[in-house]
């Protein structure tokens, strides 16, 4: 630092010293003439005498400026110098700069997601503090707590300063004409004081909130909420607001930055746990009791305690809640005959922003992800690299010119790094661009999403990121950029200025090692190619007409009937009604309705289900996926009955129970060539009673049980023979489905004004959210392959340019010898294509090992369906068509080579 | 300037200018020059402009000062004067170039002996 700042003090004196040294000079050359003069000189002899045991004058005063002011004042001329060598060849800047700037936007892209969902400390007071509880057992650690439980937690440990319980629910928000679905959090009255939250207006929960059962109806909501339905109006608190039909008291608004402890999702609405057995009649009290287990534990640690003592105490504090509550922490599991042990597992902040159980997922997702603009990143750098070699060489000549005016070599290398650093700079600026242009794509391309769910993910470029890809870039630059300088600037001035054939055998290892750079972008182009092939292939088989079922001209509504008001009969009635009201409007086909979401498709697993003529083994679960469909599903939906019939209109309450199976529950179930049809199969209804359904018919498989594996056994229940509160009216239009939303949603709400206005789409708009995760990714790994495309092109391209610049002579001569035009394009584009042929095996090998890992158990769903990791005609057809680039890209510099007319050529140089 | 006179060898330049001006007291830039042309009997080949960067190095190292002044002849020159870390640095400088040179002497003659 002291030496920096006396270089800055050397500037500031530097155009005085100047001036010094040259009135000393110019004092030193008189004083000698004067000398030779007494010694009889003329004047003019003594002045040339003088000036010729002084030497150069100039190198003089070049060599004392260079001991003051150093490297920072050349900086600025060195900057100055690059940016007019820049613009002197726009193309290759152009080049370098845009194929740094992808590298840099992508990857700050998607570091910027990743650090909004996962390294981003959620915002509250000192969340170092925070940790979360988790109650389950050695299979399920990251379970939730039931009520009973999180308060014995609560006045059993000794390590924090408070321990808050919250629960996530969904909430139907407003009056009966604007009733909305909104995600919220049922939470301990201590909630808001543990997580350190101040209200932004009135107050937060407090301990009193939650006391008794039903008492405080209060409730606080969201920044978001409050400006959105609201318009902001300060004069809220003390309102009552409707919650699932419950006047509330609103008494705060929470502030801006805080949505709620569940990351991406925001929450709306906060109410005490006390008020649930209120604001859910259909559970009551039991909400409250060790039977339900619906609690996430957050807790502060006091200050001094580390994370390891906490997890001691809870170690401690789950063997003393084992002996004191076995009826909860210690319980014999009937179906298996096990027991089955709760304990708690503590885990810091920082580790819960994804929920634990998620974790491994998103983080080999978001490892691929990273792994892939990386790769982006790679290329480009090499594209650099192969682009500055190569201009590193046609410089040599300028550098050794300049060498032999008397430059010295630090100078030069200080030029040329000067270069780099500007390229690098302009790069990084661009890539900012790209990145922020980036983002907002990633932003504008999310699907609209289902009712109630707002995203709450808080996205900005990270400066970290910009840093690292701009230092990654530049360090690039100035290597690549600086080895053919200090190869130059080390080499015998005068041969080089006399001869180029010296030239041309010194750049013969650098021409290997731009082959090297092909090779390696070749092969790693290929690598991100087949990946980005191979997921749009399994993608093309998710597309919703590959499903094998009708998804053309379909709205979907999703509809909840609260429970105190519908019991068996009123659901039945409703059934009928809703299926018959919207039957009868007008372009409405036919009406199916399923039970649950479309995102629970897959039906809800049932335990205990017995089969007629199967023994199940000791071990085996008989967890058998179901769901409930009304008359005629199967028909509506297109799916094709292989044997016995469909559930029609005479499988009604009071008529026997009827189950139709799939495909792969006979393969499952029965030996071959026996039809389940007329068996029976018993399922458990309750804690008491046991049903027995009689098989009536086997359904094709379809995969819309299961986007992304293969089909699993599988039955379908008639809805008219069950009482269930979620489900879906699936209608079926005529024409464009999306014209008919309207209609069904009036429809729903003349059969009852009171149901919450719930998600309406078409099938299909449903089908691009569910597959969005996927669809993501393979644009995103399209993408990059389309980058690393072009960047491989362009580098192949300019390798082979300049090769061609660099043997006009040769080719010339040849010409001149009587080649013939075919046998120079031959011979250029061959031996272009020679490092790329190497690529291409290169790229093949690391592709038949890397691409194991999209269809590896890395990922909860693997990301590859349908389509095998090592698809010969994926491998095949996008090493062909790699193939046929690098040619075009070998071609056409070649054939421009073969036009060279030889006497031309043989002048240049 | 004839065949025979030798080339200013590297790093010495600095020692004759901090010599020269230990012995005569403060100089400007042609006297220095001229001093050590003079001490050498004319035997080294030594261009005049090299003596600058070199003062300008001793100065930013602090072993001399210059001034502004008058010269003989009455010309505005840069006189330059010894510092006392200057005179402490050539004690040092003069033992280590004696020890170099008593070496490197005994070498030359060990090749005298053994031909």
């Amino acid at each position: 630092l002291r030496s920096l700042f006396s270089r800055l003090r050397g500037i500031v004196r530097a155009r005085r010293s100047d001036r010094d040294v040259r009135d000393q000079i110019a004092a030193h050359l008189e004083e000698a003439a004067d000398e030779y003069i007494r010694e009889g000189m003329s004047p003019e002899e003594a002045a040339r005498a003088a000036r010729l045991d002084f030497g150069g004058v100039n190198t003089a005063e070049e060599a004392s400026r260079d001991v003051r002011g150093g490297w920072l004042r050349d900086l600025g001329k060195d900057l100055g110098y690059a940016v007019r060598m820049l613009r002197r060849s726009p193309a290759v800047a152009a080049v370098a700069v845009s194929s740094i700037a992808i590298g840099i936007g992508a990857n700050s892209a998607i570091f910027s997601i990743a650090d909004a969902m996962l390294m981003r400390p959620r915002p509250l007071a000192n969340p170092h503090e925070i940790v979360e509880l988790f109650v389950g057992d050695r299979r399920q650690p990251y379970e939730t707590s039931s009520h009973p439980s999180y308060v014995d937690l609560r006045d059993r440990n000794e390590v924090f300063t408070g321990l808050a319980a919250y629960g996530i629910r969904q909430f139907r928000f407003g009056n009966a004409n604007e009733v909305e679905q909104v995600w919220g959090e049922a939470v301990s009255g201590n909630y808001f004081d543990v997580l350190g939250l101040r209200a932004d207006r009135g107050r937060m929960l407090s301990a009193a909130d939650d006391l008794t059962p039903g008492n405080s109806p209060v409730v606080v909501i969201s920044n978001g909420l409050w400006r959105r339905r609201f318009n902001s109006d300060p004069h809220v608190i003390g309102q009552a607001v409707s919650i699932n039909g419950r006047k509330l008291t609103l008494i705060g608004v929470a502030p801006p930055q805080y949505s709620g402890m569940i990351g991406g999702v925001a929450s709306e609405v906060w109410v005490p746990t006390m008020m649930m057995p209120v604001l859910e009649p259909s559970r009551g009290q039991a909400i409250l009791t060790r039977h339900s287990r619906w609690l996430m534990l957050v807790g502060r640690l006091k200050a001094g305690t580390t994370l390891e003592q906490a997890r001691a105490h809870f170690d401690l504090l789950s063997r003393e809640m084992q002996t004191a509550r076995p009826e909860e922490w210690k319980a014999l599991r009937p179906e298996t005959g096990n027991i089955r042990e709760l304990f708690v597992t503590v885990a810091p902040e920082r580790d819960t922003r994804m929920h634990p159980g998620m974790r491994e997922g998103v983080y080999a997702g978001i490892a691929l992800v990273v792994a892939i603009v990386n790769l982006v990143l790679l290329i480009a750098c090499m594209n650099l690299a192969s682009i500055l070699l190569a201009r590193g060489v046609e410089r040599r000549r300028e550098i050794a010119v300049r060498l032999a005016l008397g430059a010295g070599r630090l100078r030069i290398v200080r030029q040329l790094l000067a270069e780099n650093l500007l390229l690098g700079l302009i790069a990084g600026a661009a890539g900012v661009v790209a990145g922020v242009a980036l983002l907002n794509a990633l932003l504008a391309s999310l699907p609209a999403l289902p009712e109630g769910i707002r995203i709450a993910v808080d996205l900005r470029l990270d400066w970290r990121v910009l840093t690292y890809t701009a230092a990654f870039s530049t360090l690039t630059g100035i290597l690549f950029g600086l080895y053919p300088a200090l190869q130059t600037s080390r080499a015998d001035v005068s041969t080089m200025l006399k001869n180029d054939a010296s030239a041309v055998i010194g750049g013969y290892r650098k021409s290997r090692m731009r082959a090297g750079l092909i090779v390696a972008q070749v092969a790693l182009s290929l690598l991100l190619l087949i990946g980005a092939a191979l997921v749009l292939r399994s993608l093309e088989r998710l597309r919703p007409t590959r499903l094998g079922f009708e998804t053309d001209n379909v709205v979907v509504a999703m509809v909840s009937l609260d429970a105190p008001r519908y019991d068996r009969a009123r659901s039945q009635g409703f059934y009928r009604q809703i299926s018959e009201r919207i039957a009868a409007l007008p372009g409405v086909r036919a009406v199916s309705l399923v039970q649950g979401m479309p995102g629970d498709f897959m039906g809800q697993s049932r335990r205990g289900t017995e089969i007629e003529g199967y023994q199940a083994a000791a071990d085996e679960r008989m967890e058998i996926d179901a769901t409930f469909v009304s008359a005629h599903y199967f028909a509506n939906m297109r799916i094709p009955i292989e044997e016995g019939r469909e559930i029609d209109g005479r499988d009604r309450e009071g008529a026997p129970c009827v189950a139709v199976v799939n495909a792969a529950f006979r393969r499952r179930y029965f030996p071959p060539g026996v039809s389940p049809v007329g068996k029976h199969l018993t399922k458990q209804e309750s804690e008491k009673s046991i049903v027995s359904c009689e098989i009536i018919g086997v359904a094709r498989d379809e995969r819309w049980q299961s986007l992304t594996s293969e089909p699993r056994p599988f039955y379908w229940l008639a809805i008219d023979q069950a009482n269930r509160q979620r489900l879906s009216v699936l209608v079926h239009t005529e024409g464009d489905p999306a014209g008919h939303i309207t209609a069904v949603s009036h429809a729903v709400r003349e059969v009852d004004p009171n149901l919450p206005a719930g998600d309406i789409q078409t099938l299909r708009a449903y089908f691009a959210t569910t597959a969005y995760p996927f669809r993501l990714l393979g644009v995103l790994l399209a993408a990059c392959g389309v980058m690393a495309l072009l960047l491989a092109t362009i580098g192949i391209y300019g390798s082979v340019s300049y090769s061609v610049a660099q043997r006009t002579r040769e080719v010339g001569v040849r010409v001149a010898l009587g080649a013939m035009r075919n046998e120079i394009v031959t011979l250029i584009a061959g031996q272009g294509m020679i490092p790329v042929v190497w690529g291409l095996a290169i790229g093949l090998g690391l592709s038949l090992v890397l691409t194991r890992v999209l269809s590896s158990a890395l990922f909860d769903t693997p990301l590859l369906f349908g389509v095998s990791a090592t698809d010969p005609l994926t491998f095949a057809a996008v090493t062909a068509a790699l193939a046929v680039v690098a040619l075009v890209a070998c071609g056409v510099p070649a054939l421009r080579a073969s036009k060279v007319n030889a006497v031309d050529a043989l002048r240049t140089e | 300037m004839s065949a025979d006179k030798r080339d200013v060898q590297h790093g010495s330049l600095a020692l004759m200018i901090l010599k020269t001006l230990e012995a005569l007291g403060p100089l400007h830039g042609y006297r220095i020059a001229r001093r050590i042309e003079q001490i050498s009997g004319n035997q080294l080949a030594m261009n005049q402009g090299t003596l600058y960067p070199s003062l300008l190095k001793l100065e930013d190292a602090g072993w001399i000062r210059s001034d502004w002044g008058e010269s003989d002849s009455g010309r505005r020159v840069k006189l330059y004067t010894l510092t006392r870390a200057g005179r402490k640095y050539l004690r040092v400088a003069e033992s280590d170039w004696e020890r170099t040179t008593e070496i490197v002497a005994r070498f030359m003659k060990i090749q005298e002996e053994q031909p």
